[in-house]
């Protein structure tokens, strides 16, 4: 067994413990761990940063770019060091324009990819349900289709938080939108669990990996 | 609106605030006018009089036989007035603005002009000589020979037009001023000498006459004493001025001296003085002489009493101050003309003939020598009440009008006029009166402190900077103006008063503000959660549950076990990807995109490696590797060396992109120019070359792999990085947590494959050749652990089922047994 498999093995078997213990609650084993875990990704992204972003994308086309290149990189450079300025507060405005940049271009880009990427597909593939042509079994296309337009109207009436006030100065939706909110509920319910269950089974492959890693740390030697 | 000034800051206040608002000192200790003045022995400031009140005094003393009247025995003498002031108090009730008394209007029959300029031409004022006179006037006036120089200085008019106009005669004057003319007389300045006008007034000029009669008996000329008396002259009484009938018809006593002197008409006049009423000039605008009036002037007096009249000393005190005032005659030229009058030269010589030839009586002689100038710096009177040098004296009473037994009412009920006469007079060109028995400023009397003006404090618009301009007059500083602060900005040091910090509320605000701090600290105050109670038992079981997973696992994957079979079925998303990825083509580029984070690599690896070991023993793509995590590149080649080792991958065999940063934007700058936003391998190696050449887009990658433990990111990866592909391979292999909600994106379309968590992983892993690979290492593990799980759940929702329904049917008992 090579001793850097030996040495990462053992490593690893002993911050698994250490991460196992808070089944204990939270013990300075625990916490010991997760600052090593914390302060080796903080390193590792950093390092990362610096050679995989700042010194090939920056540095390096300044050093060793074009006249053309250096220029483009006259606006870039110029916002990181705008950004560089929030590390202090008393300069921090100075990275707004930056930053303010960012946030922009993100939203501009969030917004047109999840109108064109989701809003208007999932929209077109809730109503393409009903396309009994598509389907070789047109009662299960048409019931799968009605699921999922139930699905989908209840759980957006769900919620749906509009109501009017009582006499007595209670506050209650209308009658028929409270139904149909409580069927969405029912499907809401059904989605969290599926996530629940999801995050379960991911959480237990982990859980399994990290024994199987132990079986094959003690079943090398 | 007039503004008081605050005597300690200086601060301007409304004239009606009785406390200043900025340091709350009182604004009224002034005393005002009108205020009771504290009494003071009068007897003591006698020495200080000036001589033409002892010499007053001395008359009328004798003039009562060594008795002073006392005005409040006299039947005819005003219970609240000295005589002499009776009238000017009337005229002071009618117009408190005019600045010429009635008694002064009526002796010199001069219409006072309200708020008007003066007139040099008709301002004829008496002024008795002994007052300083411009000398350059008094030779002008004495060379044209009409007057004697000391007449000419009585009747000169204003000093401005003293040089230019011609001086005229104020007893020509007073003789040519109709009673009708056309002069504005303010409505308080109408002759009062009228007695059915006015008869209040007059009783203090009958008694004016009254001690006439013993003093000028005696000093009478001997013409005059010769007169006939009851003489038939008296018989016309429009002869007379108002103010004479008056004194006629109530005043004078049958049989007295008062009698007399009426009969005095101008055709009985002496020669000497009707040429000398002939000789004077008389005004163009005034009635000619020779036409016969049908009224004959009032205000024309016989000669003996308009000088009479005129020679009499008034104190300056009771003089109002005249705008402008003509040089008085000095003192030596008084006596030079007393002289001339005593040799009166002859009738050719005469520049006045009327004057010259006749021989002046001793009394008259007598009444032109005292100067009023000299008795003020004689007698050592304040600065204020020293009237300002050049300025014309106004007419002054007879000396004989001043009530011998009143002078200390005289001193204590001094009308407004002259208060406020005595506080416009500059008191710094006044000459100073360095008299020994002058009084000190610190011991007025009472009389001068309720004489001071009313509005003390007020400061008119504009006078503010005259008042800081002030003249120092003592120090080294002494003459100079303007060079320090007002005193009253000096000498405020006085703080402000010390406000209590205390607030004053009443009992119900203080109510109200316990109640509403009540209320806030009830908002403040952190809602106690309503939880279920910690049990020492949950400990126990928590740590009993983990011990039996972890006892279950550890003893599943140590033993190796494959209890568990395989599923057999086949998700359709599952497949699909599976498809797709033996529908590609040998040798294709395909982009691997590993993103997910190293908490999730042991479910990530088993998830997509038999996938991925599918895709390459199968197709032997040119894989390029990118992530849009840092720590990502690690976990492609933890992926490549552990899971997928046995495939013998070299790091070589693919083009290790690493990081690509910017998020969802570096995810569209990759799908539009791949070679642009990832110009360099994780390496620092020159990447698409020989791996990934000929990839200038993200559609040219004959399949996109993304795989990701976070719907999020394989969402960002759908939306911005799938519409810009349009190939048939763009697949997903997402965590279990993931896969849920990354399922209607195949649904839709957007996917051609979805592979989720370790039960595709299993499906697909039947499809390499049944070759072993970790998800089937894992099966049986991930069974037993779901089966645990499932159980304790069932097993703690009994339970919580259980317990609830326990602890409604013990409360529903307990609420019986209180019924």
């Amino acid at each position: 067994m090579p001793y850097a498999d030996l040495i990462t093995g053992a490593l690893g078997f002993i911050f698994t413990i250490l991460i196992f213990s808070y089944l204990l609650g939270d013990n300075p084993l625990f916490r010991i761990g997760t600052y090593i875990f914390v302060g080796v990704t903080a390193g590792y992204v950093a390092a990362v940063a610096m050679w995989q972003v700042i010194y090939p994308r920056l540095l390096y086309p300044l050093a060793y770019g074009g006249l053309y290149e250096k220029a483009l990189l006259g606006i870039p450079f110029l916002l990181s060091g705008l950004l560089l300025m929030k590390s202090w507060p008393r300069l921090s405005p100075l990275g707004t324009p930056a930053v303010a940049y960012l946030a922009g271009a993100g939203a501009a880009v969030a917004i047109g990819g999840s109108v064109i990427g989701t809003l208007f597909p999932q929209a077109f593939a809730s109503m393409n349900a009903f396309d009994l042509s598509k389907s070789s079994f047109p009662l299960e296309a048409l019931l799968n289709g009605s699921f999922i337009l139930v699905g989908v109207v209840t759980s957006l009436a769900y919620f749906h938080f509009n109501a009017r006030s009582l006499p007595d100065g209670s506050l209650r939706r209308f009658r028929l939108l409270e139904g149909i909110a409580w069927a969405g509920g029912v499907f809401i319910a059904i989605t969290l669990g599926v996530i629940f269950a999801g995050v379960f089974q991911a959480s237990l492959t982990a859980f399994i990996e990290r024994i199987a890693s132990w079986s094959n740390f003690f079943g090398s030697f | 609106m007039a503004e008081i000034k605050c005597p300690v800051c200086g601060q301007l206040n409304s004239s009606d605030a009785r406390a200043c608002s900025n340091c709350g000192s009182a604004l009224h200790e002034a005393i005002q006018p009108g205020d009771l003045p504290t009494h003071k022995t009068t007897s003591e400031l006698e020495p200080i009089l000036p001589q033409w009140l002892r010499e007053a005094q001395e008359k009328a003393v004798k003039s009562t036989g060594g008795e002073l009247r006392d005005p409040s025995k006299s039947p005819q003498a005003p219970a609240e007035r000295p005589d002499l002031l009776a009238g000017l108090d009337a005229r002071s009730r009618e117009d408190a603005e005019d600045d010429i008394p009635d008694w002064l209007s009526n002796i010199t029959g001069e219409k006072a002009k309200k708020k008007s300029p003066p007139d040099a031409s008709i301002g004829t004022r008496v002024e008795l000589g002994g007052r300083e006179q411009d000398p350059g006037e008094t030779p002008e006036s004495l060379e044209e020979g009409e007057l004697p120089a000391w007449l000419a200085a009585l009747s000169s008019p204003h000093a401005e037009s003293g040089g230019a106009a011609e001086p005229q005669d104020w007893m020509d004057q007073a003789a040519s001023r109709a009673p009708g003319e056309s002069t504005e007389v303010p409505p308080g300045n109408q002759e009062p000498s009228r007695a059915d006008e006015a008869p209040a007034v007059w009783p203090a000029e009958e008694d004016l006459l009254a001690g006439l009669p013993g003093a000028l008996e005696a000093e009478l000329p001997d013409w005059l004493k010769n007169a006939e008396p009851g003489q038939p002259a008296m018989a016309e009484p429009s002869d007379l001025p108002d103010w004479l009938q008056g004194l006629e018809s109530d005043a004078a006593p049958p049989g007295s001296a008062g009698e007399e002197m009426p009969a005095l008409e101008q055709g009985d006049l002496p020669e000497w003085l009707d040429r000398l009423d002939a000789d004077v000039p008389i005004p163009p605008a005034h009635p000619a002489p020779e036409e016969p009036p049908v009224e004959p002037p009032p205000e024309r007096l016989p000669m003996w009493l308009e000088s009479l009249d005129a020679d009499v000393p008034v104190p300056p005190v009771l003089r109002p101050l005249p705008e402008e005032a003509p040089p008085a005659l000095p003192l030596e030229q008084a006596e030079d003309l007393t002289d001339e009058f005593a040799h009166p030269p002859s009738e050719s010589e005469a520049v006045l003939p009327g004057a010259r030839d006749v021989e002046l009586p001793d009394w008259l002689l007598e009444m032109g020598k005292p100067s009023t100038a000299e008795a003020a710096e004689e007698t050592g009177l304040p600065d204020w009440l020293t009237p300002p040098a050049g300025e014309e004296m106004p007419a002054e009473e007879p000396q004989e009008s001043l009530p011998a037994g009143g002078l200390e009412s005289l001193f204590t009920d001094v009308p407004d006029w002259i208060g406020e006469a005595a506080s416009e007079a500059p008191p710094a060109e006044a000459p100073v009166a360095e008299e020994p028995e002058s009084l000190l400023p610190g011991s007025l009397p009472s009389w001068v402190q309720a004489m001071r003006p009313m509005e003390a404090g007020i400061r008119p618009a504009g006078q503010g900077v005259e008042d800081e301009q002030r003249l120092e007059s003592a120090g080294p500083l002494a003459g100079l103006r303007g060079v320090l602060p007002p005193v009253l900005y000096a000498g405020a040091t006085s703080r402000p008063q010390a406000q209590s910090a205390r607030l004053q509320v009443s009992q119900e605000q203080q109510g109200h503000a316990d109640l509403l701090e009540q209320i806030l600290l009830t908002e403040a105050r952190p809602e106690p959660m309503i939880g279920v109670p910690r049990v020492a038992a949950w400990r126990s079981l928590r740590i009993g549950i983990g011990v039996l997973l972890f006892v279950l696992l550890l003893a599943s994957v140590f033993a190796g076990s494959q209890a568990f079979p395989v599923p057999i079925g086949r998700p359709r998303e599952a497949m699909a990807a599976l498809n797709a990825i033996e529908s590609l083509p040998q040798n294709a580029p395909v982009l691997l995109v590993f993103d997910y984070e190293p908490a999730l690599a042991g479910e990530m690896e088993a998830a997509a490696a038999p996938l991925l070991d599918h895709l390459i023993v199968l197709k032997a793509p040119r894989l390029t590797l990118l992530s849009t995590s840092p720590t990502g590149a690690a976990l492609a080649d933890r992926m490549f060396s552990g899971p997928l080792g046995q495939l013998g991958i070299r790091p070589g065999m693919y083009a290790n992109l690493g990081y690509l940063p910017g998020g969802l934007n570096g995810v569209r700058s990759f799908a539009q120019n791949p070679s642009a936003a990832m110009p360099i391998e994780a390496d620092m190696t020159a990447p698409w070359d020989p791996v990934a050449s000929g990839i200038r887009g993200i559609a040219d990658y004959a399949a996109v792999i993304v795989i990701t433990d976070s719907s999020e990111t394989g969402r960002i990866w759908i939306e911005q990085a799938a519409p810009l592909y349009g190939g048939r391979a763009f697949l997903l292999i997402a965590s279990a947590q993931a896969g849920p909600m990354l399922q209607p994106y195949y649904q839709s379309g957007q996917l051609n494959g979805l592979s989720t968590g370790l039960f595709d992983a299993a499906i697909l892993e039947q499809s390499n050749a049944s070759r072993p690979g970790i998800a089937r290492r894992y099966w049986d593990a991930y069974n037993l652990g779901l089966m645990a799980a499932v159980l304790l759940l069932t097993t703690g929702g009994v339970w919580s089922l259980v317990s609830g329904i326990r602890a409604r049917r013990l409360e529903e008992a307990g609420s019986d047994a209180i019924r």
